[in-house]
């Protein structure tokens, strides 16, 4: 077991190789890259010392030679420096931003427009979280900016290092708040506090950074055979066997499920685990993927009857996503405004309605910016997860990518009507919460965008 | 015998790709093995290696891992990808033409 999880520990160079590398990094101007540099080198300047010991010099003189076969080391630092530079997502990190700016400014737009519908109209405005959200915008906002900047800061390389921390400490939090929860919902009388709701809406967005956890978790099993696949796949099995049985279950929860589970089924297609595997992780992968889609065939089947059921009602109702939960009867949604029921019965969709109604008024425009600087986002989110090399580039691109990009077309379409929502959805907004952890998933795009190289990587058997 | 920087200059990221080609190395193992294969005609030095590495791993060519060599230490070792494969065999075949091309001009300004 201890050899399974084993993790390198660093040892402190020679206080002349510690000099000579100190010098060349301090021309090295891009800080993140310095401890990739020193590494390498350090690594050449022991070669070099062992070679001239073999050759029969003495401890000191092997060390002074080696260092001065690197050569000045300001000619090499200045060379370094050239080869090291960030990239920046400034495209992607522009669409976002003007993303949630548009979105906070339709917010703004509707509070203003429903408050001159008048004060029948105005319980919405306390009903429903997307209008509290503006009132604490700029405490969301910063929230989302801390979230971004630490996704951005840490980076992958300080993530691969806390490869299996990371995912354990995610799965105790997430196992202790589903059954915290679950508490609650056993006796109706402890529902109504705001530690209750703060806790459901802490849960419904960590279940968002499910896949980037997996993403860890996969890149630390990396070459580990059949029983790295076995350990991956059982964690997670296992996970959501508790939360069925003794947490609560989210709807979204499928999602990032599903995401997870097309993260293992690459992996293995990849050889990513190798080992005993790396001959058979096409079957393995192929037998993964019918074993999956077997066990949530019910699931889906489940959420397609629903849909189905609530298309033959008149118009749209406002049913749950894929849980095939069915909408109560009165809770309409529809794009003409005659099909609304009474105020007291309009539980949910009227903020889809009174959105798509101000977007009349402004004209297409609006709609058409938003899904244009979706589209943007998600082609230039692509295009990286195509340049990426390392697996671990590209396993973060792909799992914060596809989170951003299920929710923001899901919120999309119950801007326009097309989904049937229960609350107002905005792309990368959602809510604060769901603005924040956006944001880190952001910050982690642009981190992998920024370090590019400086990814470390892993051997892949299967290519061999 | 020493050999000008500008000549040497073009043709060592081919040089560097093919020994990555044959096998996966490391930065030292790529200055050693360079050095006898030339017989000490190139003699790298560490501080134009690496960031010609960089270089070819920012263009696709090569990607590096780590992992741990004969002599058990950890290394980041340099793998060819399908595009740096390509690369090398467009410069071996420009180079060729380019070798060729010279042999034939001081062939027949010697005979």
């Amino acid at each position: 077991m201890a050899s399974f999880l084993k993790e390198r520990k660093q040892k402190k160079p020679p206080a002349g190789f510690a000099a000579y590398l100190q010098e060349v990094c301090g021309y090295v101007s891009w800080r993140r890259a310095r401890g990739a540099v020193k590494e390498e080198l350090l690594g050449h300047l022991e070669d070099q010392r062992d070679a001239f010991l073999e050759a029969g010099l003495e401890r000191e003189e092997a060390e002074k030679q080696a260092v001065e076969d690197m050569g000045p080391a300001e000619l090499a630092g200045k060379e370094l420096d050239k080869a090291y530079r960030p990239r920046r997502a400034w495209t992607m990190l522009f669409a976002a931003f003007l993303l949630v700016g548009l979105t906070a400014a339709a917010i703004a737009a509707l509070r203003v427009m429903i408050k001159g519908m008048g004060p029948d109209w105005e319980w919405i405005l306390g009903a429903y979280g997307s209008y509290r959200w503006f009132e604490t915008f700029p405490a969301w906002a910063v929230g989302g900016a801390a979230a971004f900047l630490l996704a951005y800061c840490s980076g992958p390389r300080c993530w691969a290092r806390c490869g299996y921390a990371l995912p354990a400490g995610y799965a105790a939090v997430r196992l202790i708040l589903s059954r915290v929860i679950r508490w609650w919902w056993e006796d109706p009388s402890r529902l109504e506090n705001d530690g209750y709701r703060f806790c459901l809406e802490l849960e419904n967005v960590m279940i968002a950074l499910a896949p980037l956890m997996g993403a860890l978790l996969l890149y630390r099993l990396h070459g580990k055979g059949w029983r790295g696949a076995l350990a991956f796949a059982g964690v997670c099995l296992l996970f959501w066997a508790w939360i069925g049985k003794y947490g609560n279950p989210a709807e979204t929860e499928l999602i990032a499920a599903g995401l997870l589970a097309g993260l293992l089924v690459w992996a293995l297609w990849s050889g990513w685990f190798g080992g005993g595997l790396a001959e058979h992780r096409r079957l393995a992968a192929a037998v993964t993927a019918a074993f999956l889609l077997l066990c949530s065939a019910g699931e889906i089947a489940s959420g397609i009857n629903g849909l189905l059921f609530e298309f033959g009602n008149e118009g749209y109702g406002a049913g749950y996503f894929g849980s095939g939960e069915l909408a109560e009867p009165g809770y309409f949604q529809t794009m003409d405004p005659r099909w609304i029921g009474p105020a007291e019965n309009a539980y949910g969709f009227y903020s889809g309605i009174l959105l798509l109604d101000a977007v009349r008024h402004w004209g297409l425009v609006c709609l058409l910016a938003v899904v244009g600087l979706l589209t943007v986002f998600f082609l230039r989110c692509l295009a990286e997860w195509h340049k990426q090399q390392k697996w671990l580039g590209k396993t973060i691109v792909a799992a914060a990518g596809l989170t951003l990009f299920l929710t923001g077309t899901l919120e999309l379409g119950s801007i326009t009507g097309l989904w049937a929502p229960r609350f107002l959805d905005l792309p990368f907004v959602c809510g604060g919460s769901g603005f924040v952890i956006s944001m880190a998933l952001l910050g982690a795009i642009a981190a992998v965008v920024r370090d590019g190289a400086l990814i470390p990587g892993r051997r892949a058997e299967a290519r061999k | 015998m020493a050999i000008d920087k500008s000549l040497q200059a073009g043709s060592l990221s081919m040089m560097l790709l093919k020994l990555v080609a044959e096998e996966d190395r490391y930065g030292y193992q790529l200055i050693e093995a360079l050095r006898e294969r030339s017989d000490h005609t190139f003699d790298l030095k560490a501080g134009t290696l690496y960031p010609l590495l960089r270089g070819l791993e920012e263009k696709g060519w090569v990607v590096s891992y780590e992992q741990a060599a004969e002599n058990g230490r950890r290394r980041k070792y340099y793998s060819i990808t399908v595009a740096g494969k390509k690369e090398l065999d467009a410069k071996a075949a420009e180079w060729k033409a380019f070798s060729s091309a010279v042999e034939r001009v001081m062939g027949y300004a010697l005979g």
